[in-house]
């Protein structure tokens, strides 16, 4: 009974600071406006904590960001129907009809193969390769690094494709990243 | 304050850059597993609803699911797999069965085997999800790439959102307009962030940890692969010459007086039918996010061990939570309605990046109706290949693919593009309410009682929003 009283509070109180956020949106004054950021996600970050407390911290932080994502959703429905302008409607645009240019599309294959295979494996076993040699440096438990390393993967991977697909010159990431792979397959395997 | 969080324009222009090009690189693949997911939530209630006409209760006696055990031995004295499955009555499947090399029974009251387990629609969309219908082991890596790549497309777009904290609540009107579009891509994206981001973690994992494990193997366990994988998940039990007889009552029992506050929902008979045979059950700790801690019995039903997930390290906690927090089956099942919309949410963001970045190039070629093929012809051959699945019994997995590249294919000739998203949104529409009602003509009552009331409904709520969509295009034609 207690958990479902802290749950509903917590509810309440994530809905209240995003309201807050709103208000502090609308607010044209920049000095009031920061200080309503600071506070609003201060209730927020409290209404995640009171979320663990309900539900103890695995269930509580899934349930406290949820219920933050649909709240806010339902404060971007609000904001539309009450203030935003409608945008007139309008014909749409009526699209130039063209035929898709493949001679260029094949003359770039080889610049996307190339970011296939940088993005891909390279990333990925430049990454893989990184995290498996940093996490075994860090103390704790093996599976605990181990846990680590694959939480991250993802991120370091995906951090490494964003440069990659940013990148204007594509030979610099490409080569970084071979480079790093070399090092760290050297570290954790022939060392 | 927050001005210094806005990255440079000229990052920002590298960041639309990058997040472009990989959301044109993946956006097919990534809306096939992104609307697949969203209904693979749902997949324990597709499969009652697949057969509604099975018994279901959430109470079993111990000696039944024993019973059950010798006669699926009996029946299938041919099997040959290291372990034989028993899925216990919960919450969201409450049905007994028992499984082993691609054959499923249903476990009756007096612990007979009178009904198969077939839901080749659920595996349909499972199956889509998992793996793109590819062979297991390379359609997993390849599903869980598109997890690093939708890290990757998260990343990239905060980078690229200058106007992050001035746009937080902005959603502008207008009827498909460029700016609605980004609007709504952006809102969905950025308020269910985190959300998104578990999910891209967690889907990754699936396919992928076993590489970095490899990895693992040389530069923490030197090359030792049995102490890897006793550290994540459990030592294996060493027995000899263990009993023939499985009892599975005894060991049932046993673990009432054990862990009298977790709930059981699977039992495995490990390297069954040879002298190393044991019983482990996997129990269900309602405090914690793992899928289940697995308490070990000998094959006479004595308590050995426990794998010790529960009490473990964080790490083993956080590898067997990953099952359960990317599919929401955890809390009640309100918390799988959220996952659906929430994943719901992401398939539309996912749709719209690409009708922004088509809207953006000013012109029309051969990839706009291509994509509307994708987008509704996907739904569409679901539905399709679920009735040619219920009417005729064919293959849900070739019928849905040849629905959906036969769709393609015709939106290759189309010219008029308006109005073929029109019909598509309205054949998709008309799709979903021919399922619900081969449904209700096949399974006649039991269409309209427990699980199978509750999906009906649900799909043709779909179906009328559908319509409903389609109303509105053809306002705008």
């Amino acid at each position: 009974m207690a958990e479902l009283l802290i749950a509903i509070i917590a509810f309440i109180i994530s809905f209240a600071g995003l309201i807050v956020l709103l208000l502090s949106w609308q607010n044209k004054s920049d000095q009031a406006k920061q200080t309503m950021i600071a506070f609003a996600w201060f209730v927020i970050g409290i209404s995640i904590y009171l979320w663990t407390l309900a539900s103890g911290p695995e269930f509580g932080l899934c349930y406290g960001f949820i219920s933050v994502a649909f709240q806010a959703w339902v404060l971007v429905l609000y904001q539309q129907k009450t203030n935003s302008k409608p945008l007139k409607l309008r014909a749409a645009k009526v699209l130039v009809k063209s035929q898709i240019n493949w001679a260029a599309g094949l003359k770039s294959l080889p610049r996307v193969g190339l970011i296939l295979v940088a993005i891909i494996p390279l990333a990925g076993f430049a990454s893989m390769q990184v995290l498996a040699g940093v996490t075994a440096l860090l103390p704790g438990e093996k599976v605990n690094r181990m846990a680590l390393g694959v939480y991250l993967l993802p991120i370091l991977w995906g951090l490494f494709v964003y440069w990659v697909c940013g990148a204007q010159k594509l030979a610099r990431p490409v080569i970084s990243l071979a480079i790093i792979s070399v090092i760290s397959y050297s570290v954790n395997y022939l060392l | 304050m927050i001005k210094r969080f806005i990255p440079s324009s000229a990052l920002t222009k590298q960041s639309l850059n990058s997040h472009a090009w990989i959301g044109i690189c993946v956006s097919a693949l990534m809306y096939l597993v992104c609307i697949s997911g969203t209904l693979a939530v749902f997949y324990q209630e597709f499969e009652r609803w697949e057969q509604p006409q099975i018994g279901e209760s959430l109470v079993y006696q111990p000696e039944q699911i024993e019973q059950a055990y010798q006669h699926f031995l009996t029946k299938h004295p041919e099997i040959n797999d290291d372990h034989i499955l028993i899925r216990l009555p919960t919450e969201d499947l409450p049905r007994a069965s028992i499984s082993a090399d691609k054959h499923k029974w249903f476990i009756e009251s007096d612990g007979s085997l009178t009904q198969q387990g077939v839901s080749p629609i659920t595996k349909m969309i499972t199956g889509l999800h998992v793996s793109l219908h590819l062979p297991e082991n390379i359609g997993m890596v390849i599903v869980s790439i598109l997890g690093v790549l939708l890290t990757s497309l998260i990343i990239s777009g905060m980078m690229a959102h200058r106007r992050i904290f001035k746009d937080a609540f902005n959603l502008r009107g207008g009827f498909a307009s460029l700016l609605q579009q980004t609007d709504l891509h952006n809102r969905l994206s950025v308020w269910g962030l985190p959300f998104h981001l578990m999910i891209a973690i967690t889907g990754a994992f699936f396919g992928l940890a076993i590489y970095i494990a490899g990895i693992y193997n040389q530069v923490l366990y030197e090359n030792d692969f049995k102490a890897l994988m006793a550290d994540a998940y459990g030592a294996v039990p060493q027995i000899e010459n263990a009993a023939p007889q499985v009892k599975i009552s005894q060991a049932l029992n046993k673990l009432s007086q054990i862990a009298p506050d977790t709930v059981p929902v699977f039992i495995t008979v490990e390297e069954a039918k040879t002298d190393k045979q044991f019983i482990l059950i996997g129990a269900q700790h309602t405090d914690k996010l793992i899928y289940s801690e697995q308490y070990r019995f000998t094959a006479s039903g004595d308590y050995i061990d426990a794998a010790g997930f529960t009490s473990g390290p964080a790490g083993q906690q956080a590898i067997f939570s990953v099952y359960r927090l990317h599919f929401g089956h955890f809390g009640s099942e309100f918390v799988k309605v959220l996952y659906g919309i929430l994943g719901f949410a992401l398939t539309v963001i996912c749709v719209s990046g690409i009708n922004i970045w088509l809207t953006k190039r000013n012109k029309q070629d051969l990839l706009n109706p291509v994509w509307t093929a994708i987008v509704w012809g996907t739904p569409l051959s679901f539905a399709i290949s679920a009735v040619f699945q219920l009417v005729a019994g064919l293959p849900a997995i070739y019928c849905f693919w040849i629905m959906l590249c036969g769709y393609i294919l015709v939106a290759c000739f189309q010219n008029r593009q308006k109005c073929f998203e029109l019909w598509s949104v309205r054949l998709t529409a008309a799709s979903v309410f021919i399922l619900v009602f081969t449904h209700m003509m096949l399974n006649a009552q039991a269409s309209w009682q427990n699980i199978s009331l509750v999906v009906n409904m649900g799909l043709l709520f779909i179906a009328v929003l559908i319509w409903l969509y389609s109303q509105k295009l053809n306002r705008q034609i």
